[in-house]
């Protein structure tokens, strides 16, 4: 049996995962791609800070770089140079190569709206603009300045609004690139992962509708579905995040750390110095989140089982009194599923808001150290706001990583499921070299068969019989006394345990079960309608021409009620058939039979629980079939069966009587007092 | 949004934990604008020529302080808020069940379980969401928002904040817009996962069908079509799906371009300070979430509001069978004397009557035998004398009282009933059979299960009576639940008992020992049995063949056999299949 797992497997397997990724393999090349696409956008969002970084520190905070003077005319071609008191000032960093040391540097100072050139490099201590521009205190000391009108400085920073655009353009080129990388990265792996769950279900369709019989015995249906339905839909995560993220993730990680240190040395050790407080917390956090997680689940499941139960129990508990009880144990799974959210929350409201605490924190070390480096002229400031940016990138793989683990999680306890069932093996197999059938005649034999369903309940006992080509043999006896056994077994839907099954001389088991069941037609007791239309469900997607469709019709005598149908033939069945008669459906499923044209046509109980028109058509539909080809008739009303060549009696599991209808009554045994009790009764009750 | 309105009581039990949830939020949102000061002023100090690093300390401890208070803060709204609304959850959960135990057993015929299952579990968590996230985000965006835009317009400056918000509203259309589209694919994506369940569901519990006409292929090609279309619709949504993420980042970093290209030149200007453009683009960054919940939000509003909206109709449902006002309990205990008379019954959707002219004069501690074919009115019966239905009144009395003017729960204690479909619960075999009195001791319930030929097959279950039953226990066979349900009615003390088609899946010989138990129980209880067996019923004082819902033959074992009717035949014909010896489990699997 397969059975529902509730506990949370481990996370990780690496046998289902290799399993699952085999799925994915045909996208290989698409995958790549992606993951092509995943290191552009991690790229972009590399470059992004760093981008500010060169903004700033390039163009933005330059108005007191150092610059060195040019008569006009003779600065170095493709450098920005401006023309100011009568000589081309040029800074420094502007150079190709550095001027000689003696070479006197020149600076702007701003305050206050105030600008003033000195000669010499920026003071390190505080400043202050005097005379109107013409003079800078520093200290004690009083310098010559020149003052810079407005109109002036824009000159002067014309170069740096130019750089600021450059950079505007570049960071907007980052943006549209990972704009796209990131669209055409998340449908692809959409594509991948809608393409891997579409094979995965394709085999776990075809896997148990290739099962026998018996293992849906076993397998409730809905359990079996939600294996084909939901169970592959869990791992629709897997293939499309967490596969690829996980990359993204490890690409940023390192990413950020190596222009850290690109960047500065000692603030990129202070940086990762607080990863591992992140790593401890958010595995402390992964390990508590789960239990909690796993707790909500399970008291979830308690309040659906309790409530499926109670609902459609309903009336036992409303006719024993029993709403307060129930209620108050309701009250109890109900509190237990608002306990464990109340102790997620809890968790959650510790962990996300220490994350955030750490970063606030870590902005608190940068302001500090970094703060320190600038005074110390060790750093500009572009680096600490790039390593303040940084830092934040720094966090969001590892708060990613707890979503990704819980969604591997449920990918692994549901593909666990879906490998257990597929690698079920089928117990009921087509035979390593299955010999053909010979020319259809319709020969059956039962040679000696004992079965019984679930171990020692033995419902068949030695039984044993033959039928000829084209006759028709009815099986008779009580509920239980293995008529329909015997009708299960001979379409292979079970294997007997004892004895042989032969098919126009051959053994069922020595041959292909579709080419078996291509000479058999079995009229089920549960009639079964598809969706669809009328027409769909006789010819059930055989190429079957309008003719033969009707003439199946018309042979079952359905053709009467499907003509007077709005659609006829065309009618949609609603709801499996449920607006037509028991008796109607019947005859649709009998036409559905012939139409098959086997050479064997079983009905298996096909006239219970009908109303007497349809059970007169049927008897009809009987009567033109017989002859025609072999045909096996179970019934409960001997008057059904009268007309057959040839009638079995079966009492607990065995052949007690056999012969022709009048045989039996002149035997005067079990079918005798059969026949006369039922003929009594439907002559008084009609 | 009236649908909300529902929620004021609750609302207003929990009214302080918002309060103060709301006000810690509000409390980590001021701490968050006071950041970008800091910063600023951080800035600028670094810039000053002659600072020292001391000065730095102020704004290093400032922003650890407003980390301590922002952790505090956040910690506290999350549990205020999202605790406030586990708590409603579980109160409108609680309510809701209450409800369920009053309604009537009709109204379950009409509404599947699984949908009311759902009403609890997913329509609540969509209100739960709306009571947690929808505060939550109405509050922070509301706050952030307009505090985000007063300071940086009269604190910055206007020029810069009027163009480097330029694009976030965008933000919050596109989230709205294509969020709406979005949910439309997404229920197109649902339909066919239906639609793609029931064809499943279909071909596996038609699977004898597909199998015997060698239909595997054709039915595995149509459902792998269905599969197809599934495919397609979810690629069609994450066409769109996809964009979301992506594009609003897009719109995020424009007005960041924006705050970085004109922000940097108002400082190459000196309008600002390097401080206030670091402010700025600081402020930028707290209005994303804002700029995108406005979108959420709307579909949050819209879809907690169609939970909301079914929630209600459950709750607004008025019990089709309730005490008629004046329903009294009668001071004296019941003792179990039924009369029917001439009874007719229509079902509510039907036109034909149930039963028609049905009378029953049965004294106290009789056995009453309602015997017929399927449809022939025997449950009907069963069901207006337990009032699943209200039958018409003056027709059936319990002691010469009208049973409409007996409270329900005084019928119900009066009556043990063993409901044909065998219901038991996935408790304990203990507890299902003292499911009527919890208080039952361990002799009575052992008694009741001998009584019903149960107690040797409970005892040897290794955990015997302790055995847990159901999904998650043992699965009993039809015949030893149907024993166990009549173990439950057995120790249940009540003048009438009810077996309703209780011996179905009990064989002959067993039925007979447990008949044979029930005799000197019946003595003083008035005990009905409905039955399809003859044997079961030959010793009742009263026998009525029904057929159509009327009754056709009555009398006792005796004198309907002398009356060689239906009920002669139905014995011969039983007695028949005995001797053919096909059991009721004969067949397994």
């Amino acid at each position: 049996m397969i059975r529902e797992e509730e506990a949370l497997g481990k996370a990780y397997d690496a046998r289902l995962m290799r399993r699952l990724l085999g799925y994915a393999r045909p996208q290989f090349w698409w995958i790549l791609l992606a993951l092509g696409l995943t290191v552009i956008v991690t790229a972009s969002t590399i470059a992004q800070p760093y981008l500010v970084k060169i903004a700033i520190d390039n163009d933005i905070n330059t108005v007191s770089l150092p610059m060195v003077t040019y008569p006009i005319g003779q600065a170095p071609a493709g450098v920005p140079a401006v023309p100011f008191d009568g000589r081309l000032f040029v800074r420094v960093k502007a150079l190709p190569t550095p001027p000689a040391s003696t070479t006197p540097v020149y600076t702007i100072l701003a305050q206050g709206g105030q600008t003033a050139m000195i000669q010499g490099p920026m003071p390190h201590q505080a400043f202050t603009i005097k005379n109107g521009g013409h003079a800078v205190q520093i200290g004690t000391r009083l310098l010559p300045a020149v003052p810079v009108p407005v109109a002036v400085m824009s000159r002067f920073r014309q170069q740096d609004v130019r750089g600021l655009e450059l950079i505007g353009i570049l960071f907007l080129g980052a943006l549209l690139l990972a704009f796209l990388a990131n669209y055409l990265q998340a449908y692809i792996l959409q594509w991948v992962a809608q393409s891997a769950i579409f094979s995965i279900r394709k085999d776990v369709i075809t896997k148990i509708e290739g099962m026998p019989a018996a293992f849906f015995d076993k397998n409730p249906t809905g359990r079996l579905v939600t294996r084909a339905t939901n169970d592959v839909e869990a791992l629709e995560e897997m293939y499309s995040s967490v596969m690829v993220n996980m990359i993204r993730d490890g690409l940023l990680l390192v990413g950020v750390v190596v222009i850290m240190f690109q960047m500065n040395t000692y603030l990129a050790f202070v940086s990762i110095a607080v990863l591992p407080v992140v790593f401890i917390a958010a595995n402390i956090y992964r390990n508590k989140a789960r239990m909690a997680y796993r707790n909500v689940r399970l008291a979830l499941a308690r309040i659906n089982a309790f409530l499926a139960e109670n609902i459609s129990g309903m009336r036992v508990v409303q006719t024993f009194q029993r709403q307060s009880a129930q209620e108050e144990k309701f009250r109890s799974a109900n509190g237990a599923y608002r306990d464990a959210g109340i102790r997620e929350i809890r968790l959650f409201a510790i962990f996300r808001p220490f994350m955030d605490f750490l970063y606030t924190g870590m902005v608190a070390v940068l302001v500090w150290f970094g703060g320190g480096s600038i005074l110390d002229s060790a750093l500009t400031f572009g680096v600490v706001y790039a390593f303040i940016q940084y830092i934040q990138l720094l966090f969001q793989p590892i708060n990613d990583v707890t979503q990704n683990y819980s969604i591997l999680q449920s990918a692994m306890a549901a593909s666990e499921r879906l490998f257990v069932l597929l690698d079920h093996p089928a117990e009921l197999t087509d035979p390593p070299a299955p010999r053909a059938l010979p020319a259809a005649e319709g020969r059956v034999a039962f040679d000696h068969v004992s079965f019984a369903y679930t171990a020692d309940n033995w419902v068949l006992r030695d039984v044993s019989f033959e039928i000829e080509p084209g006759q028709t043999v009815a099986f008779v006896g009580a509920t239980g006394a293995g008529k329909t056994s015997i009708m299960s077994l001979l379409a292979r839907f079970y294997d007997a345990q004892q004895g042989r099954i032969l098919v126009d001389g051959v053994d069922i088991r020595d041959v292909k079960q579709a080419e078996l069941r291509r000479r058999i037609a079995v009229v089920h007791q549960e009639v079964f309608i598809f969706a669809g239309t009328i027409r769909q469900n006789i010819a059930l997607n055989q190429p079957l021409s309008d003719q033969e469709i009707v003439r199946a019709a018309q042979l079952v005598g359905a053709d009467r009620f499907i003509t007077r149908l709005p659609h006829g033939y065309d009618e949609p069945v609603q709801e499996r058939g449920s607006t037509f008669s028991t008796g109607q459906r019947q005859l649709l499923s009998l036409a559905r039979a012939v139409a098959a044209d086997p050479a064997i046509l079983v009905l298996d109980e096909a006239t219970s629980n009908i109303d007497t028109e349809s059970e007169q058509q049927i008897q009809m539909a009987l009567e033109n079939l017989a002859g025609t080809r072999t045909m096996i008739v179970v019934a409960h009303r001997l008057s059904t069966i009268q007309g057959a060549d040839r009638i079995f009696v079966m009492a607990q599991g065995q052949i007690r009587e056999s012969g022709s209808h009048q045989e039996l009554l002149a035997q005067g045994g079990l079918y005798y007092d059969l026949y006369r009790l039922q003929y009594k009764e439907d002559f008084k009750l009609t | 949004m009236r649908h909300f309105r529902a929620l004021i009581p609750y609302f207003r039990r929990h009214r302080w934990f918002y309060v103060f949830g709301v006000g810690a939020l509000l409390g980590a949102d001021i701490a968050q604008l006071i950041l970008p000061q800091v910063l600023e002023r951080f800035v600028n100090t670094v810039q000053r020529a002659g600072a020292v690093q001391s000065d730095l300390l102020p704004y290093a401890l400032a922003l650890l302080a407003l980390g301590i208070i922002i952790f505090a803060t956040r910690f506290l709204w999350r549990n205020f808020v999202q605790g406030a609304a586990r708590l409603i959850d579980y109160e409108l959960r609680r309510d809701l069940f209450h409800q369920f135990t009053l309604l009537s057993p009709n109204y379950f015929n009409h509404h599947k379980t699984g949908d009311l299952m759902a009403h609890a579990t997913n329509d609540l968590q969509a209100v739960r969401m709306a009571l947690s996230m929808g505060v939550v985000m109405i509050a922070d965006t509301a706050f952030l928002i307009t505090s985000t835009l007063i300071i940086m317009f009269s604190t910055i400056s206007p020029s810069l904040a009027t163009f480097a918000l330029l694009p976030l509203p965008l933000a919050a259309v596109v989230t709205g817009l294509l969020g709406r589209q979005i949910h439309l694919r997404f229920r197109a994506v649902q339909d066919q996962f239906s639609t793609l369940s029931e064809h499943v569901q279909e071909n596996f519990s038609g699977i004898r069908v597909v199998k015997s006409f060698v239909q595997e292929q054709p039915e595995l090609e149509r459902l792998m079509g269905h599969s197809r279309e599934y495919f397609d619709r979810n690629m069609r949504l994450v066409r769109i799906w996809a964009l979301i993420q992506p594009l609003v980042q897009f719109i995020q970093g424009l007005a960041f371009v924006v705050a970085l290209v004109y922000g940097g030149i108002l400082v190459v200007r000196g309008t600002i300070t390097l401080g206030a453009f670091v402010a700025f683009t600081s402020y930028l960054g707290l209005l994303n979430w804002p700029m995108q919940s406005i979108g959420q939000l709307v579909n949050l509003i819209q879809r907690s509001g169609a939970s909301l909206q079914r929630l209600d109709a459950i709750f607004s449902e008025r019990p089709e069978i309730t005490d008629r006002p004046g329903a009294v309990a009668p001071a004296k205990p019941l003792e179990g004397a039924l009369q029917v008379r001439h009874l007719t019954f229509t079902y509510p959707d039907s036109t034909r009557p149930a039963t028609s002219d049905v009378s029953i004069d049965l004294p106290a501690g009789r056995t009453l035998a309602l015997i017929g074919r399927t449809g022939a009115g025997k449950s009907t019966i069963i069901s207006l004398l337990l009032r699943v239905f209200d039958p018409p009144p003056g027709t059936i009395f319990l002691d010469g009282i009208d049973i409409l003017d007996l409270p329900l729960a005084t019928l119900r204690e009066t009556v043990a009933y063993v409901p044909p479909d065998n219901f038991l619960f996935s408790e304990t075999i203990a507890q299902n059979i003292a499911f009527a009195d919890s208080e039952l001791g361990r002799d009575v319930i052992e008694e009741a299960a001998a009584r019903a030929a149960v107690k040797g097959e409970i005892l040897q279950f290794p955990d015997g009576f302790e055995t847990l039953l159901g999904e998650r226990g043992v699965t009993l066979s039809g015949g030893q639940k149907q024993r166990v349900s009549l173990a439950r009615a057995l120790a249940k003390t009540a003048p009438i008992l009810i077996l309703d088609d209780s011996f179905s899946a009990v064989d002959t010989y067993t039925e007979e020992l447990i008949l044979g138990g029930l005799l000197d129980l019946r003595q003083n209880r008035t005990t009905i049995l409905v039955a399809h067996r003859v044997s079961t019923i030959k010793h009742a004082d009263l026998i009525l063949v029904l057929e159509d819902g009327r009754v056709i033959e009555s009398g006792n074992h005796q004198s309907l056999l002398a009356e060689r009717g239906f009920y002669s035949r139905l014995h011969q014909r039983q007695l028949l299949e005995d001797r053919l010896g096909g059991s009721p489990e004969g067949r397994g699997a």
